[in-house]
């Protein structure tokens, strides 16, 4: 077996018995980005040389029989997180030349664990998007085929997993960024639940909507990424103050008495592919088979949680990207003379079409006589959508629905089209919108061999039932063992 | 880069249409009351960019215009969702403030953090001339 091929878990064993070390392992993994990134296009930077240095530092440590699961294993970043010494850009040109003063939480967090970071992954421009084509730097394109972009906005951490460039990948999910690029490349990604990972050190899209997760090979990874960055952190007031189980002890079998609940009012969404809907089907067979009970939920105001995103989100955007004006770091153009010529052309200069779109839709629905049609409104039905969850939840343990109603599209398909882009994302916004944690785990291909993913939505701080779920799902089923040819 | 045009360009108001109500009065209509009149016109496309501190030229202002018209018109359906009484979310997770003592302590280097800055000087940002 290849050594990138590995999975955590299985690297992690081959470290501890010393059958290899974290620079042979980090070697090979730069070796296949060097043999195949020049296709897919996953990486923004390659920290090749620092990477080196800490697998180094990890195998002295293990020489000591100091050995935590992470240590010596290579994992790469999302771009909107921050690597102290290493360029954090947002694959914007507006940071195209930042270099982090600090590392975020989960960065310190993984480094404690002794994990080595190998990189940073593309994106769409300030996590805006659903495909990565909105990235400023470059493109990324599907592991299971080049012509289909790998989803997004984590495109590239969820390229980079199932590329085999990477042992895991965190990213960062909005209104499904982890999920739906997961389910495209065929990996498995996790929203926690809102507060439980911090989001120190995170460039913020939308603060009421974002949160740090993990995307990995299997289950299990996931499963020991989460626990690694789970957590509260006093420098980010919203992250909860709530212990953190083991999740990897609940990788056990049965979901004897596990209630599983199926929106009705997912079916007859429209556009939901026939292809999606059969896999997401033989899921729930699959489920009962191995003991859980399905029962039928209703999500009714589920159908307004696109309008809804797409109001907050870029409302809270609007604001948060104020801080862009070219004083304090990145981009600026030096041409203009006084301050508001300077803001104007720094932020005309340095964000890219999507993000313009959104902050002035942001900024249209907050300003003076909108508010209250807009922005409140959207908060109003978003409580609509959260009591829809709240109820649901009195009679199941979890919900299970698909992902993304179709599989990868191709590249320039509907970047022209942002509403039709937007509707893409029917599925994840709204586990964003009530805060609760979402799993995306493959449960299928199309016939033209195309990775299709199951989602698996729990209650606030229950990702320990959405792994036992998802474990049992995949020792169930061999999907999650394919590996594209590249 | 693009033709840069500022919101105030002659041109441009030249193409705005007469008697234009005030930005603030205008009130979102649904589709069905008024399917010819669109919900974000390029006027406000300008306006708004304009609160933003962005810049853009005629061609970005017309996509925009029309794009972002569809994604408000999508929004409208929130108009059928019956929200009276209710109380509008936030946030999802529920938090009271987080306080902490409030101590003095250096979290970072200043030189550190000047690192980025596109112009400095003396441990200060240096920005253009504010006031003629």
């Amino acid at each position: 077996m290849k050594l990138y091929e590995l999975t955590i878990k299985e690297a992690h064993e081959l470290l501890k018995k010393r059958e290899i070390s974290s620079q042979e392992l980090t070697r090979a993994v730069l070796d296949r980005i060097a043999a195949v990134d020049e296709k897919v296009g996953a990486f923004i930077t390659v920290a090749g040389e620092s990477a080196i240095a800490e697998a180094k530092l990890a195998d002295k440590a293990i020489g000591k029989g100091d050995i935590r699961t992470l240590t010596g294993i290579p994992v790469a970043i999302k771009d909107l997180i921050c690597t102290k010494g290493i360029r954090t850009t947002c694959a914007s040109k507006i940071l195209d030349n930042f270099i982090p003063p600090y590392d975020a939480t989960v960065i310190s967090k993984l480094k404690q664990e002794g994990a080595v970071i190998i990189g940073k992954l593309n994106m769409d421009e300030f996590a805006m998007g659903s495909s990565t084509e909105n990235s400023g730097v470059k493109l990324t394109r599907n592991p299971w085929d080049l012509t289909r972009i790998p989803g997004g906005s984590s495109g590239g951490s969820a390229a980079a997993v199932a590329a085999d460039m990477c042992l895991g990948a965190f990213g960062s999910d909005t209104g499904g960024s982890i999920r739906q690029p997961a389910s495209h490349c065929g990996v498995v990604g996790l929203k926690p639940t809102y507060g439980r990972v911090s989001r120190f050190g995170l460039v913020a899209f939308a603060s009421s909507l974002d949160q740090i997760g993990p995307l990995a090979k299997d289950v299990t990874d996931c499963a020991i990424l989460a626990g690694a960055v789970s957590g509260y952190d006093p420098s980010d007031s919203t992250s909860v103050p709530r212990d953190v189980p083991d999740y990897s002890s609940f990788l056990t079998e049965g979901l004897k008495e596990v209630k599983i609940g199926i929106p009705k009012e997912y079916d007859s969404t429209q556009g939901l592919d026939p292809e999606v809907s059969s896999a997401v089907m033989n899921a729930r067979k699959v489920m009962e088979k191995l003991g859980g009970k399905c029962v039928e939920i209703s999500l009714p105001n589920t159908q307004y949680a696109v309008p809804v995103y797409y109001v907050i989100a870029p409302s809270e955007a609007s604001s948060n990207l104020a801080r862009f004006d070219g004083v304090k770091y990145g981009f600026r153009d030096k041409e203009k003379e006084n301050l508001m010529d300077m803001y104007r052309s720094t932020r005309s200069k340095g964000f890219g079409p999507e993000v313009k779109r959104r902050i002035i839709i942001g900024t249209y629905c907050l300003s003076a006589g909108y508010y209250d049609a807009y922005y409140k409104k959207a908060s109003q039905v978003r409580t609509l959508i959260m009591e829809d969850f709240r109820k649901a939840f009195e009679i199941c343990d979890l919900i299970l629905s698909p992902v993304a109603p179709t599989p990868a599209f191709k590249i320039g398909e509907k970047a022209d089209d942002p509403l039709t882009m937007y509707l893409s994302d029917i599925f994840t916004l709204s586990a964003n919108l009530a805060g609760i944690p979402g799993m995306s785990v493959p449960c299928g291909f199309s016939s033209g061999g195309l990775p299709i993913g199951l989602q698996l939505m729990g209650k606030h701080f229950s990702e320990e039932m959405l792994f036992k779920a998802a474990y049992n799902f995949e020792q169930a089923t061999d999907f999650h063992k394919r590996k594209p040819e590249i | 880069m693009c033709e840069i045009r500022s919101p105030k360009d002659e041109k441009a108001d030249s193409l705005q249409p007469k008697n234009l109500q005030p930005f603030v009065n205008r009130k979102p209509e649904t589709r069905d009351q008024k399917p010819n009149i669109m919900k974000i016109t390029r006027e406000d496309i300008i306006h708004v960019a304009d609160l933003a501190r962005l810049e853009m030229d005629e061609d970005s202002i017309r996509k925009f215009a029309v794009q972002i018209d569809d994604i408000l018109r999508y929004v409208e359906t929130l108009s059928n969702v019956n929200t009276e009484g209710v109380q509008p979310t936030t946030h999802a997770i529920f938090l009271t403030n987080a306080f902490r003592d409030d101590e003095e302590k250096q979290n970072f280097d200043r030189d550190a953090l000047l690192g980025n800055a596109p112009e400095k000087e003396n441990g200060n940002f240096v920005v253009p001339k504010v006031v003629g």
